[in-house]
């Protein structure tokens, strides 16, 4: 015996209305909560004109070396400078800045890594947002309007590019399994965000399929990609949306900010 | 300083002050940390153990910062004196470790070493263990 207003209302019906904008506002909401935190916890060494914690003003000249500008010319050597004059040739001079990019990149030390991984955050973002699917859920189911949409990309190469998706998480959970230097530092939250991550895809390569019960699986995909989206600004899932952040704004030798910015006293 | 006690001492208040004073620092840095372990083999104390990975610049922040903030102080000496061999003979803080996320590892295992001075416990110079 259903309830009365079941139909109505059902379980796919809130997942792919009200359920979705409660998912995106807690992650907006939330990784706004993130970026503040953080803005309040570092602040720069120039706008506060001392180094947090010694409590020592710096004259100008000292303020003047930990500019990026100048930071970056000391890093220089005699001999890089030697090789950067413009009778070198552009070709060369370009050959050599791109080579000492690589050298100092992850890319050089862990190139599969780094290859994988740039490959999976980029497809996790666009995989869904490009697929037919979600931009007529997106644009029609939430009454955004008809004839909108983001650009999509056909059904069958999404499918193959979800395949790719979930090899890669798997390298990854093999990775945390295998190599010492990662398994030291993996705890099960981390394999627990790897699962979150899945879940979602596993279930949408199912239900293109049309495997078993689609209906249900259908719904629970919805529900775990609803899951997902709330869960990034609380869990280490946030390391994605908040690289740029992170990686602006902390300092470090090879950080944007250069080493100008630490933390607030 | 060489201690194998495992009773938890009690709390420093020094080590209690950097401990409220980081500990959203500290909770926000390693939330950030994905834990991938690229940060291995910037790590040149790593590369010449033959890849022991308690010498991972994340493991070393995570397991001794992390540790001491989580457990607000409260460790044994014989915690201590781990957190010491990882911040002070594991480490020689030469501010080349590379997060690709942005972490500022040195940084925090500095928070370490302050906690561990605050306590007593220095880098064992004259007891030939160091790492």
């Amino acid at each position: 015996m259903s309830l009365p207003g079941f139909e109505l209302f059902s379980l796919y019906d809130a997942a792919r209305g009200p359920l979705f904008l409660v998912a995106c506002s807690v992650f907006i909401l939330g990784f706004a909560w993130r970026i503040l935190r953080f803005a309040r916890l570092s602040s720069s060494i120039a706008a506060r004109g001392r180094v947090p914690g010694a409590g020592v003003r710096l004259d100008a000249a000292a303020l003047d070396s930990l500019s990026l500008a100048t930071r970056r010319a000391q890093d220089r050597s005699e001999a890089d400078r030697a090789f950067l004059l413009p009778d070198k040739g552009i070709v060369s001079r370009i050959l050599f800045l791109g080579r000492r990019f690589l050298r100092n990149s992850n890319l050089a030390g862990n190139p599969v890594m780094t290859a994988f991984s740039l490959a999976f955050h980029f497809l996790l973002v666009l995989v869904p947002l490009l697929l037919p699917a979600h931009n007529i859920l997106l644009f029609l189911g939430l009454g955004l309007g008809a004839g909108l949409s983001l650009p999509v990309l056909p059904e069958p190469l999404m499918d193959r590019l979800t395949l790719v998706i979930l090899a890669i998480g798997l390298f990854f959970a093999l990775r945390r399994i295998f190599l010492p230097r990662v398994r030291a530092l993996t705890t099960g939250g981390d394999i627990a965000v790897l699962l979150l991550v899945a879940a979602p895809f596993v279930s949408a390569y199912l239900a293109y399929h049309q495997a078993w019960d689609y209906h249900g699986i259908l719904v629970g995909h919805m529900l775990l990609g609803e899951l997902l989206i709330a869960a990034i600004p609380f869990t280490k899932l946030g390391h994605m949306p908040f690289l740029l952040f992170s990686r602006l704004f902390m300092a470090g030798e090879r950080s944007a900010r250069h080493a100008s910015r630490r933390w607030a006293a | 300083m060489k201690t194998t006690a495992t009773k938890a001492a009690p709390v420093n208040a020094e080590v209690l002050d950097l401990v409220r004073r980081r500990r959203k620092l500290v909770k926000l840095s390693l939330g950030a940390c994905a834990h991938c372990a690229l940060c291995a083999e910037s790590c040149f104390k790593y590369r010449n153990s033959g890849q022991d990975p308690t010498y991972t610049p994340s493991y070393k922040a995570i397991n001794t910062i992390g540790k001491i903030v989580k457990r607000r102080g409260r460790l044994s000496p014989g915690e201590y004196e781990k957190v010491r061999e990882l911040a002070f003979d594991k480490c020689v803080l030469c501010m080349r470790c590379r997060c690709p996320v942005g972490v500022d590892l040195p940084y925090l295992i500095s928070l370490a070493r302050s906690a561990c001075r605050e306590v007593g416990i220095e880098r064992g110079y004259l007891e030939g263990k160091n790492a």
